[in-house]
């Protein structure tokens, strides 16, 4: 009877080996969509609430009212540094893609000698904070520092340049310094996963490096280049850290002035506002960059 | 492994052009490092003597130190947090659930937002709340909203390769879903889970900008590191950023020795994706 008691019960237990963890689901999912829920979605919320608000010399004026909206748009200053920090953001963005493609074609399909240690050279910037790769900057740049000290010692100028430093030249100069390495990391990821021998099949039917690399590499690393461009981006336009240290009044960004309303200026709503024009602007470029290459071809390369 | 562009020439000039990247990439870091061993109060040049004075007084440093340990700490935290939740969201993402879409996306949202919005977001809501801001609620907080979808990434692709019919056999053989977990599932994806949690430990040792905003008073060490560089650059923040550095290195050194002895370095290379 036992015998046939366990064997009655085969049916409805090997149904419920597969599905059961549907059980488990809830357990999985819960705390990850509660952090997201609390502190991504609700944060956006109440920014999206707090910009209706406005800020004055008794608090916080209650009465919702489209205040922050007209000073943006009115106030041309605002508009121009949206552009400026965009513009920046895409020639940082550029710039890194155009040194990361060859630097990572090279590591996945042309170095033979030395490779592992090249590869752990070119990844472990990547791993060091990048205040202090900015901050790496100031000792080189700085009217004190060793650009003017080598240019001044050998002659080639004869006072410190002050151009070096503080500006938007050194924004730009820093910044790629600084993202180079989450622009070559994800675009070598992808050249890597690509088999050599659809490279050597493509020329064996007689394409041209050229039109090998046209036809069969730049597609399928595609993901790794859109995953470089959005990360980079994404990092240009909320910059805070850089255009502080290296740009001085005229390297002024985006961030900066957002970050302005949270300390010295002490005005929330009209940050919130601001915020939510950054977080707006960055997705918008995302999105003409996910039009070409799906996100989750981007993020989820299994 | 030669692909077709490997001609010669064409080998010579990506050659070329990738050194040209590595001094770039290499120069401004030697640059302070040495500089860090100036006898100057200034951070650039004259070259003054070498000393090791600058490491002496940072290392004597108690605000330097506890900054170096509460980064330590919230990192750890941060690390092991976000590790199982990746692996619990990982999990679950191998079968078909109502809301997959937009949980995906919500993942992948604090990756495309920039820093400062959702740090500036948080600090209005918890304002809003009465709370205040510090390390272990703001700034944690803030930390996971950022490295939990960079677990889960990490982790994913290893838990969506495996076989779910090795599990349903065990399962099928009388092995509980936990003993499946632990004894299947759990041994093939550990050095995806081991690199996940190097990673996000090192995102979050690193993490400024989200940090600057959450932590209130208190101090990580690229926070406190921050305040001397805007108040008083001097050689000593050279030699604290050289610490840190050899730290972080040091510690994914650590790590990737500990994956390749199970052959899995390449794959740790491969987890700093993103």
């Amino acid at each position: 009877m036992a015998n046939l008691g366990s064997l009655s019960a085969e049916g409805p237990k090997l149904a419920a080996a597969r599905p059961r963890p549907q059980a488990f689901l809830g357990l999985q999912l819960a705390p990850t969509a509660l952090l997201l829920a609390l502190f991504m979605a609700a944060p956006l919320a109440v920014m999206f609430g707090m910009s209706f608000f406005r800020a004055t010399i008794f608090g916080l004026e209650t009465t919702p009212s489209l205040g922050n909206y007209e000073k943006l748009v009115s106030d041309p200053l605002y508009g121009l540094l949206l552009l400026k920090s965009l513009r920046i953001s895409l020639t940082v963005t550029v710039l890194v893609l155009l040194i990361s493609y060859p630097v990572a074609y090279w590591l996945a399909k042309m170095v033979t000698r030395w490779r592992t240690a090249l590869l752990l050279l070119i990844f472990a910037p990547y791993w060091v904070n990048y205040v202090i790769r900015t901050y790496a900057w100031m000792p080189l740049l700085g009217r004190t520092g060793v650009v003017n000290s080598v240019l001044l010692a050998t002659g080639v100028i004869d006072r410190p340049l002050d151009m070096l430093l503080f500006n938007e030249f050194s924004v730009q100069l820093v910044m790629v310094y600084v993202y180079l390495p989450f622009g070559i990391v994800p675009i070598y990821l992808s050249l890597d996963r690509i088999d050599d021998n659809l490279l050597r099949a493509s020329a064996d039917l007689g394409a041209s490096p050229w039109a090998s690399f046209r036809q069969v590499v730049l597609p399928l690393s595609a993901p790794g280049l859109a995953g470089a461009a959005m990360t980079v981006f994404v990092l240009a336009i909320g910059a805070y850290v850089t255009p502080r240290l290296v740009g001085g009044p005229s390297g002024i960004m985006y961030g900066n002035l957002i970050a302005d309303q949270f300390g010295a200026s002490f005005n929330w709503s009209w940050g919130a506002t601001l915020s939510l024009v950054l977080a707006l602007a960055a997705l918008a470029v995302i999105a003409l960059v996910a039009r070409r290459v799906p996100l989750a071809k981007v993020f989820l390369q299994s | 492994m030669k692909g077709p562009l490997s001609r010669s020439g064409a080998a010579t000039a990506f050659g070329l052009f990738a050194i040209a990247v590595y001094v770039f990439l290499y120069l401004p870091v030697i640059t302070m490092v040495v500089l860090s061993f100036n006898n100057s109060i200034g951070i650039g040049l004259p070259w003054g003597g070498f000393t090791t004075r600058w490491y002496r007084e940072s290392l004597e440093n108690a605000l330097a130190r506890n900054a170096f340990l509460s980064s330590v700490q919230l990192a750890v935290v941060v690390s092991l947090v976000s590790s199982s939740l990746g692996l619990g969201v990982a999990l679950a993402f191998r079968r078909a659930f109502r809301g997959k879409a937009l949980m995906l996306n919500a993942l992948i949202l604090p990756l495309l937002m920039p820093g400062i919005v959702l740090a500036v977001g948080q600090i209005t809501l918890w304002n809003l709340l009465g709370l205040l801001p510090g390390l272990w609620g703001t700034a944690l907080l803030g930390h996971l909203v950022y490295t939990v979808p960079f677990a889960f990434l990490n982790i994913f692709p290893r838990v969506h390769r495996f076989d779910p019919n090795i599990e349903a056999a065990a399962a099928d053989l009388g092995a509980g879903p936990w003993t499946v977990f632990a004894t299947i599932l759990l041994p093939r994806i550990l050095p995806g889970l081991l690199a996940s949690a190097l990673f996000c430990f090192t995102l979050s040792f690193d993490e400024f900008t989200r940090t600057l905003f959450l932590i209130g008073a208190e101090n990580t060490l690229p926070i406190y590191f921050w305040s001397i560089i805007l108040t008083d650059p001097s050689p000593a923040a050279s030699a604290i950023a050289t610490l840190s550095v050899l730290f972080s290195l040091g510690i994914v050194a650590l790590g990737l020795l500990a994956l390749s002895g199970r052959r899995r370095g390449r794959a740790a290379l491969a987890g700093a994706q993103g």
